[in-house]
């Protein structure tokens, strides 16, 4: 579309518009990781001594680990010993007990990135667990949800608070061997969320945390770890943006859930990490390790992301479907503009019988961008009358980007009904044009036939979320005519 | 390294340095040494393990003369035979070849004409084949070279057929056949690998070339014992506006893994790559495909399609790479599988990766038995339960069936198939 | 109108327009006319602004203004509106929420406020009522799973929403049952009013059995050969344009 080729420059120049960077003094761990790294972080949090042998014999796996290879990814080698492994907002020692003690800096940050607390304290239904860099500072509805018997806080406080329940399920799902980046986080793990939700409850509003990178050179290492008790349901979201900065910075989270018998768990993310600069300049690297065990029978666990951001993105949400009757679902948007590149998708394990899987991936790639789909289906041979159906589509904008799609298929029960569709083509121009012909302008055009290409997927996020990954997406892509 | 390496290294005999043929073999051996047989950590052998049936030393096939049958659609056509490896002029039909179809043998070439048989088993040699290829390089002492003029149409299918004789001990043989399609010819091409009974391993190249707006029409049946190890590399090069039609059928061996390779690197060119295989008893069938759209303006179409049944255990990896500014291109893949038995086993890997963005690329997979509802139809209308899941299985495979164009050899495999597909050999 | 001067139009290369010379006044229908390859649906995709056309001579004025050099989206909210010969399917774009930007669009473009959520469905399914069309295709991506006959309808339908001063139907009649044929025809009457001007483009003269055109052209080889009273068409029909393009070349 040459008429309009300036305007699409434009349109996919768009600056992050999260990236700015709050000046906020740091009390940080010096670079580098070793045995004594990881007593600082655990002395720091007043961890017990098996949380702390935990960490070291993690430290002690990763060390003899290689460093994988096997994703469609490119990128200079990482220094782990140039990474801090510790920061946190100096207020951490006396946590502000009401937003008033809260840094006012803090708050700013919030505020321009359209989320401040005190509206989201009045969102309805809706928990906030804020973590900022490593250290959880600010929790809100607990009451609400301690009456349902629900526990939502920091990890670092389920470790003093709830040891029992941590001790049992951490590295339950994820091994700390799992893979070389689970590893390096079941050592460094600094903070992040926990969650319980009691047998037979629901819980009474969508849990989310809002994650932010803003500390310069740490490296974050989220820890999450969900546990859905028999026949409870809990819907939890997780959004991120990112300030603007120009190291490269590492995020190697690791995402636990349990699903209990009956239980459900919806985890829905937006992704909007910075992604780099036009020249593929800074960035987040997105190493995240996510995967979700339905242990009980009749369990369902449920991902849906939008992945927009971060210069690298390496994730594979996944279910191991154990239960009979269980149900793993994952749903994905996946966009890669500029000098992005994501290898992501995800695995369904199939051991229970009368298991079902539906996977649903989109991936959409603009400039330079680089977006693969990785997926595994494995039907046991325990896993009689399993059903899976994939459809994975991606949209090209642009002849120097990349689309590509990795799915491995492994059936040993003849039982097992596999379904697995892909398509890769660029946005029509026929669709284009009908657009504008009906006086539709060439990014508004764009913008609606992505949306309508992803709906599948936006359908399954709750309505706020859904509405933020259409901006998001629009912010991304607005008028990348192919 | 392993026996199976030594034991070949012990009876490889490449012939004098000196010669173009014999230093290429040379290299072409230490290319394979040097790789060695892959393990399942190799992401190309994901699913197959050689492990096992690469273990023992094996012995170089022993030149024979004994006559095999040759298979029913064989009978009465032009027809190239080779037993263990070695041209038979006896079984042969040389004399009836078509017009405008030369055929030079490997060890004819090797000594009055070196330095054309050379080049054409450089691509082999360099190890870009796989490694077995370089191996078949490295043994070939017969084979033979298919050279077809400009134009030429030949209205009869042209047959090699590669035989094997019963044998006591594991033996090795690498049988080779290279095509060299003139502009706008014509040929049909039917490859076959069958053979009496006996453990053995076959490292089986073909390589068909193709000069612009030629057509090739390729069958390659693999038919052989399950004592056999069956190691096939297929390579399909179209020039401008030429097509090649491959397909590949595998009816029996212990373990089968087919490599094929198109690469498109020329405006217009078109490949089709149909493949069916019936993995029954313990036998392992591996298709690897890999397309390469390094031109605008190509396609590629595939369907391949997968029955195991018993213990048998089907593998199918397709990759289509459309390169950079490779534009207006259409490709796609289908991988149709049956499971027919809870011990049998599919395992199916289509990719695509696509560095261009005017392309209509599609693939897809389903694994799964035979349609319940199917079944009872028939079963009601009083079809006994073995012969209406033959006749759905067929029905399943006619597609890739159906349109083979060689009456004999279509008959052949309808027979092979309603017969095989629910573990009655002697049906057929 | 609409005057267009002398144009000619290149396809990769080849002439396909070769001076076209026609003038529409306001409330008149015009009937294009020819037989297949003559550039008919190029003269369509032209004025409306498809890409792929190169216009090597001559202008297209819409009430004065130069068409050919707006995008097509500034054409649309000047008042061309073109029905498509094949309308095209686009998953998950709802086709209400598409009319909608649309609409909003061509009134922002004009200088109108935006019409509210409430107010702009209540006028679409009056309209959708007024064009026969199934209130549950309203909801359904653009075209997606439509029948021949419910796509063309669709395009008639978002005319009357989109209420142009030009309406270009581009083939509307081809892969219609008589039915069909009649529904589409009766919509577009509907929309007949001294202000608004059509040009029918079609192969067969049946369509202009149902809506009756002013005048009739008949285009071959790249030029309008013969233009008359609507008579013309009955005419070719009797015919066929053998003699016209013989004529012509």
């Amino acid at each position: 579309m040459s008429g309009t080729t300036q305007d699409v420059r434009e349109l996919l120049g768009q600056k992050y518009q999260a990236g700015f960077y709050t000046d906020i003094e740091q009390e940080q761990a010096p670079p580098g990781l070793n045995e004594d790294t990881l007593r600082f972080i655990s002395a720091k949090k007043n961890e017990p001594s098996w949380l702390l042998e935990w960490r070291l014999k993690a430290l002690e796996r990763w060390r003899a680990m290689p460093e994988p290879k096997w994703a469609h990814v490119h990128y200079p080698p990482i220094d782990f010993q140039a990474i801090s492994y510790y920061a946190a907002p100096k207020s951490a020692k006396d946590k502000p007990q009401s937003l008033d003690e809260v840094d006012p800096k803090l708050l700013e940050t919030y505020a321009k990135l359209g989320i401040p607390l005190e509206e989201q304290k009045m969102l309805a239904g809706v928990a906030v667990d804020v973590v900022f860099d490593s250290v959880s500072v600010h929790t809100t509805f607990k009451d609400k949800l301690a009456a349902a018997g629900v526990i939502f806080c920091s990890f670092a406080e389920a470790v003093q608070k709830h040891p029992e329940l941590v001790r049992r399920y951490l590295g339950s799902v994820v091994p700390v061997t799992d893979n070389y980046y689970a590893a390096l986080n079941s050592a460094v793990f600094s903070d992040g969320s926990f969650v319980y939700i009691p047998k037979g409850t629901r819980c009474p509003m969508e849990l989310s945390t809002y994650f932010r990178i803003n500390a310069m050179n740490s490296g974050q290492f989220e820890r999450t770890l969900i546990i859905a008790d028999e026949g409870s349901y809990v819907s939890y979201l997780e959004g991120c943006t990112a300030p603007m900065r120009d190291e490269n910075q590492l995020h190697a989270a690791v995402v636990e859930l349990v699903a209990l018998e009956r239980a459900e768990i919806k985890y829905s993310t937006v992704q909007n990490w910075y992604p780099g600069d036009e020249n593929g300049v800074g960035g987040i690297y997105n190493f995240v390790t996510k995967r979700g065990d339905c242990r009980g029978a009749h369990s369902k666990i449920s991902w849906t992301q939008v992945e927009t951001g971060s210069a690298i993105t390496w994730k594979y949400p996944s279910c191991v479907l154990r239960g009979d009757h269980s149900v793993g679902e994952f749903y994905s948007v996946a966009l890669t503009n500029h000098h992005q590149q994501a290898d992501t998708g995800t695995k369904m394990v199939h051991l229970g019988r009368n298991t079902r899987s539906t996977i649903i991936s989109k991936g959409i790639s603009a400039g330079r961008g680089q977006n693969a789909y990785r997926g595994l289906v494995r039907i046991a041979k325990s896993a009689e009358n399993a059903r899976n159906y994939t459809q994975c589509d991606s949209l090209l904008m642009g002849d120097k980007c990349g689309a590509h799609t990795f799915p491995y298929i492994e059936v040993k029960n003849a039982s097992a009904k596999i379904e697995h569709e892909a398509s890769t083509s660029k946005i029509s121009d026929d669709q284009l044009f009908y657009l504008r012909q009906r006086g539709i302008r060439a990014e508004d055009a764009v913008n609606l036939i992505v949306n309508g290409f992803c709906k599948e997927v936006f359908k399954e996020l709750p309505m706020e979320f859904a509405v933020e990954a259409q901006k998001l997406l629009g912010i991304s892509l607005e008028g990348a005519v192919g | 390294m392993s026996e199976f390496i030594a034991a070949l290294e012990r009876a490889f005999a490449p012939g004098a340095a000196s010669s173009p043929i014999g230093a290429l073999r040379r290299r072409a051996f230490e290319t394979f040494a040097a790789r060695g047989v892959p393990s399942l950590r190799d992401e190309d052998w994901k699913y197959t393990d050689l492990s096992r049936v690469l273990a023992a030393p094996c012995a170089l096939s022993p030149a024979a003369t004994a006559s095999s049958a040759l298979p029913a659609y064989v009978d009465g056509a032009a027809r190239l035979v080779f037993v263990n490896g070695v041209y038979s002029a006896a079984l042969s039909a040389a004399a009836a070849l078509p017009a405008g179809v030369t055929v030079h043998r490997f060890d004819e070439l090797a000594t009055r004409a070196p330095d054309t048989l050379a080049p054409l088993l450089e691509r082999q040699a360099t190890g870009r084949a796989g490694p077995f290829a370089a191996l078949s390089a490295a043994f070939a002492a017969d084979g033979v070279y298919v050279d077809v003029a400009a134009d030429a149409a030949p209205d009869s299918p042209l047959h090699v057929v590669f035989l094997r004789t019963d044998t006591a001990e594991p033996a090795f043989s690498a049988p080779q056949l290279l095509v060299s399609a003139g502009h706008h010819s014509r040929l049909t091409l039917v490859e076959t690998h069958a053979g009496g009974a006996g453990s053995r391993v076959s490292a089986a190249v073909t390589e068909i070339r193709l000069a612009d707006g030629a057509t090739v029409d390729h069958y390659r049946i693999v038919d052989e014992p399950a004592a056999a190890s069956h190691l096939g590399n297929v390579y399909l090069q179209p020039g401008r506006d030429a097509i090649a039609t491959s397909w590949s059928f595998v009816v029996g061996a212990g373990l089968a893994r087919v490599d094929l390779h198109a690469e498109l690197a020329a405006p217009g060119a078109a490949v089709v790559l149909n493949g069916l295989f019936l993995a029954t008893g313990k036998a392992h069938v591996d298709h690897h495909v890999r397309i390469d759209h390094a031109a605008p303006h190509t396609t590629s179409a595939q369907v391949y399609k997968g029955i195991a049944n018993d213990r048998g255990r089907g593998v199918f990896n397709g990759k289509i790479v459309v390169h950079p500014d490779a534009q207006k291109i259409s490709a796609t893949q289908a991988s149709n599988n049956l499971l027919l038995s809870d011990d049998a086993e599919i395992d199916t890997k289509p990719e695509l990766e696509i560095y261009a963005d005017d392309v209509v690329c599609q693939h897809g997979a389903t694994i799964g038995r035979l349609d319940d509802d199917s079944l009872f139809y028939l079963r009601a209308r009083g079809v006994p339960r073995d012969v209406a899941e033959a006749m759905l299985s067929y029905g399943f495979a006619d597609e890739v069936v159906a349109p083979v164009a060689v009456p004999a050899l279509k008959a052949w495999l309808e027979a092979r198939l309603t017969g095989a597909a629910i573990g009655r050999e002697d049906a057929a | 109108m609409l005057k267009i001067e002398n144009l000619h139009v290149e396809v990769a290369g080849k002439p396909v327009l070769r001076g076209i010379d026609l003038t529409v006044a306001p409330g008149e229908v015009h009937a294009i006319m020819g037989p297949n390859g003559s550039g008919k649906s190029t003269l369509a995709h032209v004025i409306a602004g498809r890409e792929g056309y190169e216009v090597t001579q001559g202008s297209v004025k819409f009430n004065g203004k130069e068409l050919l050099a707006l995008e097509p989206e500034a054409r649309a909210a000047e008042g061309v509106f073109l029905a498509f010969q094949y309308p095209v399917e686009i998953p998950g774009v709802n086709n209400v929420y598409m009319l909608k930007a649309a609409l909003n669009g061509i009134r922002k473009y004009r200088g109108l406020p935006e019409l509210g959520a409430a107010e702009f469905l209540g006028f679409i399914k009056a309209k959708a009522k007024a064009v026969g069309l199934k209130d549950s295709l309203l909801n359904r991506p653009v075209n997606q799973g439509f029948s021949g006959g419910e796509k063309k309808r669709n395009e008639i339908f978002q005319m009357s929403v989109l209420e142009p001063l030009l309406a270009i139907l581009d083939e509307t009649d081809s892969g219609l049952d008589i039915d069909a044929l009649k529904a589409v025809a009766e919509g577009v009457n509907l929309m007949r009013s001294p202000g608004r001007s059509f040009v029918v483009v079609t192969h067969y003269q049946r369509l202009l059995d149902y809506i009756v055109p002013d005048y009739v052209h008949v285009l071959a080889q790249g030029r309008i050969v013969k233009s008359g009273p609507r008579e013309l068409a009955l005419e070719l029909e009797a015919r066929g344009y053998d003699w016209l393009v013989e004529a012509a070349a």
